[in-house]
């Protein structure tokens, strides 16, 4: 038999195969998530948790589900910060507390929030279906060739929940884990408002960030920068 | 005239007033209406059915004896026009009960989830979300008004109020799969002898509701399946992205939600007694046979009612 013919599809095979082999690998890098018994790791789990995905029966759109869990954060914040005169924090969050973790679990059989609570070791776990409905969501979100609103959500929630741990309520902007605009890779955040026509830009390395990822808020459109400056 | 005579003469001109201007009978299905709101929404038998989904789970004698006697029962129905998804194709609605002081949201799904490569897409309009306490006093200007005959949907709901209506045989043996999965899931097979043959009752099923409610008798358990897919669609199932909410009803129940503040924990005891009501007295007994593992002569039986 003449090897010639198989040899000839081989760095075809090659390509494909690299191909394959190298979509795999990113599809598996569209979301990370943090540990579940880390701050930004378990509230990323709740924010998910209480937002609906596309197919779910509340799903609206991916800028609704954001704005969802950025009001979710929001509400566990005015838990820990924000107690209205005339009510105690135990009234209203159900703990004393300025830990936002036992803001999301509650104490004892009173859980603030179904399913995340703390076990008998005083650890802050979930209940199963928890990290079920994530493993879920995960793999629907590594199913597609490229990522979409799935990786956009979930990768939505774990940034927003990084960034409060790590800068506060401050941090927590709904742009905190933009990644990409188009093909455009960004830093995240904000930087930049103008009022809201399309024929504004204010130049240099900032970047409009789309309608879809709520940058059009209040008659401004907001900017973020290029990841590497130009 | 004296100021007392007054509202004699004005109330039956406000009444005639307001019969003219309410629609009393709905333009045909395909008719597109002036104020965008899809026709479908104004049709007597579509609003009859959201008046007896409401009527089986959420409304209590009080509300039905507040509004019985009055000759016509008047719906609000307006288009809402949220920012969605580039190429969602979805059309949402409210539909508001003044007379009630309930809103009910409504949707019919028509979008894609390309990671699955699923089409997510609804045969009619089924209900989201119902909110109490937030009609308006005045009719909104982007509303379409229908006043429809008292008498005749009281007695459609009479006539209607033990009516069944239970998913196809597929469908039971998909939410037998699914109750397994779930109960697996939760470590509740291990604990409530997996080996031994369940019971469940599933309420009946509403056509404007895309949503199953199913007691669990031995595991003192109610779960809650609901989608933006239409629930007969098997993609559903195959995906898992129907969400299920287990409560559990022995730590899960409240007389009220003030015994738990700000807790998304608890249901009402009135809340459990309907749906266990819907589930038992109007429901479907079916049973989830014990799990044989997948083999040669392994399989997964059906159940029987």
């Amino acid at each position: 038999m003449n090897p010639m013919p198989t040899l000839k599809i081989l760095p075809v095979l090659a390509l494909v195969l690299s191909t394959i082999i190298g979509s795999s690998t990113a599809s598996a890098q569209f979301v990370q998530f943090d540990r579940p018994d880390t701050t930004a790791g378990y509230l990323a789990r709740l924010l998910v948790n209480e937002t609906p995905f596309p197919g779910e029966r509340a799903y609206e759109s991916e800028a609704d589900t954001k704005g969802a869990m950025l009001q979710v954060l929001w509400v566990l914040y005015c838990r820990l910060r924000f107690i209205p005169k005339g009510y105690t924090q135990k009234q209203v969050a159900g703990v004393r507390s300025g830990d936002i973790i036992d803001v999301i679990t509650g104490t004892g059989g009173r859980r603030q929030c179904e399913g995340f609570y703390r076990n008998a070791a005083g650890q802050f776990v979930t209940e199963p279906r928890v990290e079920e409905r994530l493993n879920n969501l995960l793999q629907i979100t590594n199913s597609g060739g490229k990522p979409g609103r799935f990786a956009a959500l979930l990768n939505y929630a774990q940034g927003l929940a990084r960034a409060y741990v790590k800068e506060g309520i401050e941090g927590a902007d709904r742009f905190a884990g933009l990644k990409r605009v188009g093909s455009v890779a960004v830093t995240g955040r904000a930087y930049s408002w103008m009022t809201d026509v399309d024929s504004y830009h204010p130049g240099g390395n900032f970047v409009n960030i789309p309608s879809a990822e709520d940058g059009s808020l209040g008659g401004n459109r907001f900017f973020t920068l290029r990841k590497e400056p130009k | 005239m004296s100021m007392c005579q007054l509202p004699r003469f004005v109330f039956p001109l406000a009444l005639v007033a307001l019969l003219l201007g309410c629609r009393t009978s709905a333009p045909p299905a395909a008719q597109p209406v002036a104020s965008g709101v899809p026709s479908e929404l104004l049709q007597p038998p579509y609003l009859f059915e959201i008046v007896r989904y409401l009527y089986r789970w959420d409304l209590d004698e009080s509300e039905v004896e507040r509004v019985v006697s009055a000759k016509r029962f008047v719906f609000w129905v307006r288009r809402l026009e949220p920012k969605l998804d580039p190429g969602d194709q979805s059309v949402l609605g409210e539909i508001l009960l003044p007379q009630l002081d309930l809103s009910v949201k409504v949707k019919k799904a028509d979008y894609r989830i390309e990671e699955l490569n699923t089409a997510v897409k609804s045969q009619n309009f089924k209900i989201i979300k119902v909110t109490r306490g937030a009609t308006p006093s005045r009719v909104p200007r982007s509303c379409e008004v229908v006043a429809v005959d008292m008498k005749e949907m009281r007695d459609y709901l009479f006539r209607t109020r033990n009516q069944h209506d239970f998913p196809d045989p597929e469908l039971v043996q998909r939410l037998r799969e699914a109750l397994r999965k779930e109960a697996a899931k939760e470590g509740l097979l291990a604990k409530m002898q997996p080996n031994t043959e369940q019971v469940v009752h599933l309420a009946p099923l509403s056509p404007v509701a895309n949503e199953i409610w199913v007691f669990w008798e031995a595991g003192r358990k109610l779960f809650h399946f609901a989608s933006d897919i239409d629930l007969a669609n098997p993609e559903v199932w195959r995906h898992e992205v129907l969400a299920a909410h287990i409560y559990d009803l022995d730590q899960q129940v409240v007389v009220s939600h003030e015994e738990a503040p700000g807790s998304n924990r608890f249901l009402t005891r009135y809340q459990v007694s309907r749906t266990l009501f819907n589930c038992l007295i109007f429901g479907q007994r079916i049973t989830v046979p014990p799990y044989v593992a997948p083999g040669p002569a392994g399989r997964m039986p059906g159940g029987t009612r």
